[in-house]
């Protein structure tokens, strides 16, 4: 047997190799000088921190430079095309924005462990990893990586007991869903014998072809719905949502940006690549699973927001909400529903950093060197008169999520309603929608309690520092101007989905 | 062909059964009047003299598991070993890839003081 690595091998696995590699430099440079007594045991978090900047930087630089050619590497287990390294590029931007939210958060929080950066800097190989794959085993080994690293990243703070009890559930429950998926990996591979997609692809055609009456083979469908029950496990559909209230209201808020901002895409880019490309003719069977996950994950989004007072886990539920609006966009199998899907990815990544970046910036100073975070919807209560202009950025940001023209959220809306409408499925549009005006009530009353509403005491916090300053300027601006020249945003999707 | 299976599922459903029965007759049919000196803690007939249970220490677990990563890894190199000859020059270098992240991983628990067993 012949091992191949070839140089096309390492030219198109540069930016992961890159990672690997700053990632080892770190690891060493962080652990061999923050446990040494000579200089004090010096907290590197910052230093790594500014450090994984430049390394994404670079492999920004890496990314842009490389020439567009689509080909499969390491012997057709992973795969590169142009819109891989868009969706690369993107997300090492969003990344770039997600350290300056974490470095002027995490001082605040008295986490001063380094190895955040260096579990951040696995999970951006890990994403990599992912969104190239090309082979059911390779879906395993990089989603394992991912989840091994969240696992850690949920119990980061160890001296909480309320962190430690989410990263719990939320390590068990993870554990127990990637044997579910391994479980439809190995059926599908025991009835065909074929793990990679191209031939799962052409094995499925021949059987399908000239038949008149379609027997599906039931170890196939089995398979197939056991991977798409580990896949909604994971981007937290309903009804496999149960994880995500507890997890998000329990993990510290660094880490909780990081899981609503960072899964979905690559979740939804593997299910696509997965789903539309091996699994393309069992299109009728996938297409049924993903409309009852999308009916049931509007349904209970929408109306288990409602009655909630603490703001993690209202936020949890309304992300089950928006992830019922993509698994819409998910069910029509053309070009048009996975732009809309997309678009609409980017808009909520956008929403999210600005949500991260403004409520999450609310501390309160309780006592000398003691400060807590706003954790009550209640306690968001004029924030016009104490902070105005992060008040008016929250206002935009859900006028957004609402989904109220002119901003960025209507028109992500909007297509995926069209593309919906273009395939027929008119229940499922009048559903959703009728479901957004109900859900746009809960979102409309936070507002309501920023500027409305009256209290004796006034909750007084302190003022946003200037790296998430920026942060949320770059999400408001983003989603206010986007409709005046929309075309960035619009391009590089646009490439994304057509290769 | 599936029915060759049937076998397993009537041993299972016969062990479920047997497994029930052991477990609940001996709870149903036995006589429980407990009183204080019967259900107390068994220390050789004395009373005990100290809480039987203290807090667990961590050290043991880090030890298991250093244990674990670094055996499965010796364990990962007796079959290159012994097909070294299969693999050509590839299969040589892949390995001092796989040894040196592990080597990597080794210098960190070093660093973090996870081997210093005070």
């Amino acid at each position: 047997m012949n091992i191949l690595i070839s140089m096309i091998d390492i030219y198109l696995f540069m930016p992961e190799l890159f990672i690997i590699f700053s990632f080892f430099i770190l690891l060493i440079y962080g652990v061999s000088i923050s446990t040494n007594k000579n200089y004090g045991y010096p907290v590197l978090l910052k230093s790594i921190g500014y450090l994984t900047i430049i390394v994404f930087l670079f492999t920004l630089f890496f990314l842009i430079k490389s020439s567009d050619f689509s080909s499969v590497y390491f012997s057709n287990f992973f795969f590169s095309n142009q819109s891989l390294k868009w969706i690369k590029i993107t997300l090492l931007i969003i990344s770039i924005f997600y350290i300056f939210l974490i470095i002027s958060n995490i001082y605040l929080e008295k986490l001063n462990i380094f190895e955040f950066f260096l579990l951040f800097l696995l999970t951006i190989l890990a994403i990599f990893l992912i969104i190239s794959t090309f082979d059911l085993i390779s879906i395993y080994i990089s989603l394992e990586i991912l989840n091994l690293t969240f696992y850690v990243l949920a119990t980061i703070k160890r001296t909480s007991e309320f962190s430690t009890e989410a990263g719990l559930k939320y390590f068990i429950l993870g554990v127990f869903s990637t044997g579910i998926l391994l479980f439809g990996i190995s059926l599908i591979y025991g009835y065909t014998g074929i793990t990679n997609f191209t031939d799962l692809n052409i094995f499925i055609q021949n059987l399908i072809e000239n038949k008149n009456v379609i027997e599906f083979p039931i170890q196939l469908l089995l398979g197939l719905v056991l991977i798409s029950v580990a896949f909604f496990f994971k981007l937290s559909a309903a009804p496999f949502h149960m994880w995500s209230p507890d997890v998000y209201e329990g993990t510290i808020t660094s880490v909780i940006a990081l899981f609503t901002i960072f899964t979905k895409v690559i979740i939804f880019y593997l299910f696509i690549n997965l789903f539309n490309f091996a699994f393309y003719d069992l299109f009728s069977i996938w297409q049924k699973l993903v409309i009852f996950c999308a009916f049931f994950s509007l349904f209970l989004g929408t109306f288990i927001a409602f009655i909630q007072t603490k703001f993690k886990r209202f936020l949890a539920y309304s992300s089950i909400n928006h992830m019922g609006f993509i698994i819409i966009a998910v069910s029509s199998a053309n070009c048009n529903g996975f732009y809309s899907l997309f678009f609409y990815i980017i808009i909520y990544i956008l929403i999210n950093l600005g949500i991260f970046s403004s409520f999450f910036s609310l501390r309160s100073v309780t006592s000398y060197k003691v400060n807590k975070q706003a954790r009550y919807i209640n306690e968001f209560i004029i924030l016009s008169k104490t902070q105005p202009m992060v008040a008016f950025s929250i206002l935009i940001i859900f006028f957004s999520i609402a989904g109220i023209p002119p901003l960025a959220g209507f028109f992500a809306k909007l297509i995926v309603f069209l593309t919906c409408l273009e395939n027929s499925s008119y229940s499922l549009v009048i559903f959703s929608i009728l479901i957004s005006c109900l859900a746009a009530f809960y979102y409309i009353r936070i507002i309501k309690i920023i500027y409305f509403d009256n209290f004796e005491v006034w909750p007084i916090y302190l003022p946003i520092d200037k790296l998430k300053a920026n942060v949320l300027s770059f999400s408001v601006l983003s989603l206010t101007l986007f409709c005046l020249n929309p075309n960035l945003i619009i391009n590089i999707i646009y490439i994304i989905v057509i290769m | 062909m599936l029915i060759e299976y049937g076998i397993i599922l009537v041993f299972l459903f016969l062990t479920f059964l047997l497994s029930l029965i052991i477990f609940i007759f001996s709870y149903v049919f036995s006589i429980q009047k407990a009183d204080s000196e019967k259900i107390s803690a068994y220390e050789c007939g004395f009373n005990p003299f100290d809480d039987a249970r203290t807090t667990f220490d961590i050290r043991f677990y880090l030890v298991a598991i250093l244990f674990l990563i670094f055996d499965l890894e010796v364990s990962f190199l007796y079959p290159w070993s012994v097909c070294l000859g299969y693999l050509g020059k590839e299969g040589f270098f892949s390995i001092y890839v796989f040894l040196f992240i592990l080597t990597l991983g080794f210098f960190y628990e070093w660093f973090k003081g996870a081997l210093d067993w005070e």
